[in-house]
């Protein structure tokens, strides 16, 4: 009976992580959920505290961030496996991430570090440079970002682990770093590698990704129809997969490509889009259309 | 409504956020910790040098919310001013015909809308 239950676990597990790498965090925290039941239920500690660092990624990605961090600082407190360490660890540092406490973020990514070290899993490896590079480029400290994702693709290399997950994400953070350092035509060109991966992957989150930061490059670049394709792409994944960070983001950019194309009617629809966000702002509107904010903002600054 | 031609530059905006609040006797501290931000970050925010998401611009915009209009106010002006320059410089360029030209369009645009004006008055009476 136990035996049968494990292996259900196991198969939901492996279900969620793939779902998980697909983009599809709804369907993915449906399939942790229902292991963590059956962990209880043969009440075994360790598959316990795996389904629940698992379920912590998917509520993480679905932007669920109180409910993600519950059970993470007890778990490290409990675990002395160093996967667990690891997960707990990473996840504390992206939920902190996202709230904005990025020196705890990155004790906290520093100490997943440590636990893959004496883990033979280069995907997690290099998702854990990613993590830092990622925390450094949200502190606008593009030079040792750019330095962590270079060392997490090299990893990856060594690692061979190909185009496989996470190299999608570490090229594509890469090359959005490289657009708010105005390397445009390099970033265009780092992102589109991303974008193919993406594709190739199933990867929709990093596929949106790519497509609102293309848009952003090339608004950036004055090719304003480019980025107007790009940004139309995005915004159609992120309504259908309620992504509502990125859609907020392709408001922005769209209502601003299309203000520099002087179709102000467009531009309109999305700040107005946007301004729904932001009931209490009602000056929202009128400030992005005074103001180009597009040099001192970070889209992938969650906080 | 100002185009996009005449958008004012994101490195006004720390410039204005910084005078914003020094007029509201906020600390970096202070605003910082409204914000949710470190107090470094802000100091880099306001020098242009941290690149903050449009979440967190927009917090700041709720916490100036009473100053917003003084924000547009001098900015719209300064547009104004800069559309006039523009126009000078342009003027400027042309031919000595040529300007003697736009004189006569804009003597020709004045007279017509005093006319309007008068009409207008005329009728009201």
């Amino acid at each position: 009976m136990a035996a049968d239950l494990k292996a259900t676990y196991a198969e939901l597990t492996a279900e969620g992580t793939l779902q998980v790498q697909r983009g599809d965090f709804r369907q993915a925290a449906e399939q942790f959920e229902l292991a963590l039941k059956i962990a209880r239920e043969v009440d075994d500690q360790h598959l316990v505290h795996r389904a629940a660092c698992n379920l912590s990624t998917a509520r993480l990605s679905l932007g669920q961030i109180q409910e993600a961090e519950k059970g993470l600082r007890e778990i490290l407190l409990k675990s002395p496996d160093s996967d667990i360490i690891f997960i707990a660890s990473s996840n504390l540092a992206s939920s902190l991430r996202r709230q904005g406490r990025l020196q705890k973020a990155l004790l906290y990514a520093k100490r997943a570090l440590r636990a893959c070290e004496s883990i033979d899993n280069y995907a997690w490896k290099a998702t854990c440079h990613n993590l830092i590079a990622n925390i450094y480029m949200n502190m606008s400290y593009l030079d040792d970002a750019m330095a962590e994702y270079r060392f997490a693709l090299s990893i990856s290399q060594k690692g061979s682990l190909g185009t496989s997950y996470p190299v999608d994400y570490i090229k594509e953070n890469l090359g959005y770093c490289c657009l708010l350092k105005k390397r445009y035509r390099q970033g265009i060109a780092i992102i589109l590698e991303a974008l193919q991966i993406s594709l190739a992957n199933g990867n929709t989150r990093c596929l949106v990704e790519c497509y609102q930061d293309l848009c952003f490059a090339y608004m950036q670049l004055k090719e304003f129809k480019r980025a107007d394709e790009y940004g139309e792409k995005a915004l159609a994944i992120a309504s259908d997969k309620d992504y509502k960070d990125i859609l907020k983001n392709c408001y922005y950019l769209l209502g601003e490509v299309n203000l520099l194309m002087d179709n102000e009617e467009r531009s309109d629809l999305y700040f107005d889009k946007l301004q729904e966000f932001y009931p209490h702002l009602p000056v929202l509107k009128q400030f992005l259309r005074t103001f180009d904010v597009s040099n001192i903002i970070n889209l992938k600054n969650p906080f | 409504m100002m185009t996009s031609k005449f958008k004012r530059q994101s490195h006004l905006v720390g410039t204005k956020i910084r005078s914003l609040r020094k007029d509201r006797s906020l600390t970096q501290a202070d605003l910082a910790h409204r914000i949710g931000i470190q107090q470094s970050d802000l100091c880099r925010m306001e020098n242009g040098e941290y690149k903050v998401s449009l979440e967190t611009l927009f917090k700041i915009l709720s916490i100036f919310e009473m100053n917003i209009a003084d924000f547009f106010n001098e900015d719209a002006a300064a547009v104004s001013r800069d559309r006039e320059y523009e126009f000078l410089r342009e003027y400027q360029k042309l031919s000595p015909r040529a300007q003697e030209e736009v004189q006569s369009f804009i003597q020709f645009k004045v007279q017509s809308e005093d006319k309007v004006r008068e009409e207008r008055i005329k009728k009201e009476n």
